[in-house]
């Protein structure tokens, strides 16, 4: 079977902590080897608050990790997640972006070192400066300084008469 | 009177460095409604190829409950 690239975002139970994440990366990498797969990347994106209840669960620990292998050790993967009592819930997909897969194996980095922190997932503050695409040239504004002025001077007018009106009924 | 509108621009293509991926949903979560719907088109001024991918992104950061599917008042 042909190779390709693929994600899988995992939520754990938040109790286990770091312990867990660590011992999920040990065997999600065993599984994927003994298939003749790589794990390229695993982030541990800490404890979040989830956008809906997951069996009882308000909060989950995120995992993300991406492997290059074929669509056996993806099926592989999900029938031992829905086995473990610790995950919550996961997702995998594959990443269309045209990647060279073998210099992917290449440079990945072991799994277990990476289990050990948190990545700060912070995409906001590194979003580089907005740059709008050219619009197409404005139309002529239609209000100009000498309608303004005609404009101002109307509504003095308005004003005044108006005063005069009061006066008189005052008066009356 | 004559009522000028700007013109929208589909902010995607404008800055092609913007995430739209379902691992940022802060990015998505400016095109959902407080209720949790995705925002049409035509209100958003996102082109018709981005908003194709913007709504399967949606819908995979619901999966894996980045997005909420509903925001009822309970």
């Amino acid at each position: 079977m042909k190779e390709k690239y693929f994600e899988s975002t995992v939520i754990l139970k938040p109790e286990g902590g770091m312990e867990s994440v660590r011992q999920f990366a040990e065997r999600i990498n065993g599984i994927v080897e003994t298939m003749s797969g790589k794990i390229v990347s695993l982030q541990s994106w800490g404890e979040k608050k989830l956008a809906y209840e997951i069996s009882k669960n308000m909060k989950g620990h995120y995992v993300y990790f991406d492997y290059v292998g074929t669509g056996a050790v993806v099926a592989e993967l999900e029938r031992n997640f829905n086995n473990w009592e610790h995950v919550l819930k996961f997702m995998s997909c594959r990443i269309d972006k045209e990647v060279n897969l073998e210099e992917l194996k290449a440079n990945a980095k072991g799994v277990a070192v990476m289990a050990d922190r948190i990545q700060e997932w912070k995409p906001r503050d590194d979003r580089p400066e907005r740059t709008m695409a050219p619009i197409a040239a404005a139309e002529p504004v239609t209000t100009s300084a000498d309608d303004n002025r005609e404009y101002n001077t109307k509504l003095q007018a308005s004003l005044t008469k108006s005063k005069d009106v009061d006066e008189e009924n005052v008066e009356l | 009177m004559t009522v000028y509108r700007k013109r929208k621009v589909c902010r995607f293509c404008a800055n092609t460095e913007i995430p739209l991926d379902y691992k940022h949903p802060e990015v998505l979560l400016n095109y959902i409604t407080e209720r949790g719907k995705i925002i049409p088109r035509r209100i958003s001024g996102i082109c018709a190829k981005h908003q194709r991918d913007l709504a399967c992104e949606i819908k995979k950061a619901r999966t894996i409950a980045l997005l909420p599917y509903t925001v009822t008042g309970r």
